[in-house]
């Protein structure tokens, strides 16, 4: 009887622990397969929504609110009595929100030609990593502008001719945990120009980077190219370039930089800058961004 | 704006072309302080920066005394401000307007030693 009883019970371990041998087979083939479908997105390729001057790939969170305030003071080679340009000031206030996560939207103005300007920038592929890997973010910009300055007397007074549209292809890409790296070509059309030898359409290629010193500072570099800007008569314009220092504090980003450009937004920085580096024509500005969350 | 940027659309126009009445007729040789300046001056800066106002809505730039004029003409911050140089804060300020000519006509002047003539 005994013999008998040991001899099923003996049974039963072996049905039993061959059930587990197969159902682990069967577990270990279902971690696998989860593994290899998951894809990681790059986050945080940028701490802002700008690099300096320049939009980078990042967008707003939906249902978020970025206040933004950017402040562009004089040059500093106008001497103590103007205290290093800081007597002298431009500004552009902004609020921008995230429609979608991957869609936003924005409208400020700037003290720059009493400009009010308003833009949309939304991500067409994410720097991903894992079952799928893309090497970059690209986003796309599209951003329009309305020069409010009072126009002198004239017969004619187009609406048309106080505008200017900007549009851009934003390409980054998230290198390591410190160093991430913008390519952003750029279209700016000006429906009014000076003379006629003037071109209305500006080609310009943005590169910037960013470069982390902790989890909460980075310095920044912007540089733009802008081809075949020099036709406007007794005027030289330069390509700005900007360097910054990125300071994140929880909810707000304050962004220190200094560039020879005096405008803040992009018709102004990339069309219309006649600062130069090497004369000395250099502007302190800083960039504050707080973020709220409406939702 | 999106809509009002869809109505206006896309032009390719110039100052030269579009608004050329503006400087067609503009005397820029002929300008002296008194009959050229100082009328520009009156109706455009007056309001804010005649010597009582200046101190406080004028910031503190008088222009009624030639003295006056001079210095701001010589360091450049009078032909920044109605040209729309973005290192001075735009003037004039207010339901006044220089017109394109007036400016030209204020370089000029300034261009040729801002004398008090």
């Amino acid at each position: 009887m005994i013999k008998y009883f040991i001899r099923i019970l003996f049974a039963v371990v072996i049905l039993l622990i061959s059930n587990c041998l197969l159902a682990q087979d069967d577990l270990e083939e279902l971690l696998e397969k989860e593994t290899e479908e998951r894809t990681e997105q790059a986050i945080a390729t940028f701490k802002s929504t700008r690099v300096i001057n320049m939009h980078s790939i990042e967008r707003m969170q939906q249902g978020d609110l970025d206040f933004r305030v950017s402040h562009r003071f004089g040059e500093l080679n106008s001497g103590a009595y103007e205290f290093f340009g800081l007597d002298h000031s431009g500004s552009h206030l902004s609020l921008e929100y995230g429609i979608f996560n991957w869609l936003m939207l924005g409208a400020g103005r700037a003290t720059y030609q009493k400009t009010f300007d308003s833009f949309l920038k939304f991500s067409l592929i994410r720097q991903s990593s894992g079952e799928k890997n893309i090497p970059v973010s690209v986003s796309y910009y599209s951003g329009i502008a309305v020069n409010t300055l009072k126009f002198p007397e004239s017969e004619n007074d187009f609406f048309s001719s106080r505008l200017c549209y900007t549009h851009q292809i934003l390409a980054a890409r998230k290198c390591s945990n410190r160093l991430s790296l913008q390519l952003s070509p750029t279209l700016v059309h000006r429906n009014l120009v000076k003379t006629a030898d003037e071109k209305n359409d500006l080609i310009a290629a943005g590169v910037g980077g960013r470069f982390k010193l902790s989890n909460r500072t980075a310095v920044s570099i912007e540089y733009f190219y802008v081809h075949d800007k020099n036709n406007d008569p007794g005027v030289t314009y330069y390509d700005p370039l900007s360097v910054g220092f990125d300071i994140e504090t929880g909810s707000h980003v304050f962004q220190l930089y200094f560039t020879n450009a005096t405008a803040i937004i992009e018709k102004g920085y990339i069309g219309e800058t006649t600062g130069n580096w090497t004369d000395g024509d250099i502007c302190f500005g800083f960039n504050i961004s707080r973020v709220f969350t409406l939702k | 704006m999106i809509i009002l940027a869809e109505l206006s659309g896309c032009y390719y126009d110039n100052e030269e072309d579009l608004y050329p009445s503006v400087l067609s007729d503009c005397d820029t040789v002929n300008v002296s302080y008194s009959r050229t300046i100082v009328p520009i001056i009156d109706r455009c800066c007056m309001e804010c920066h005649n010597n009582e106002s200046a101190p406080s809505i004028g910031g503190s730039i008088p222009l009624e005394d030639y003295a006056d004029v001079k210095e701001s003409a010589l360091d450049g911050s009078f032909y920044g401000s109605i040209s729309g140089d973005p290192s001075y804060s735009f003037m004039p300020i207010g339901d006044s307007v220089m017109t394109e000519c007036e400016i030209k006509q204020v370089d000029s002047w300034i261009m040729n030693g801002a004398g008090n003539n």
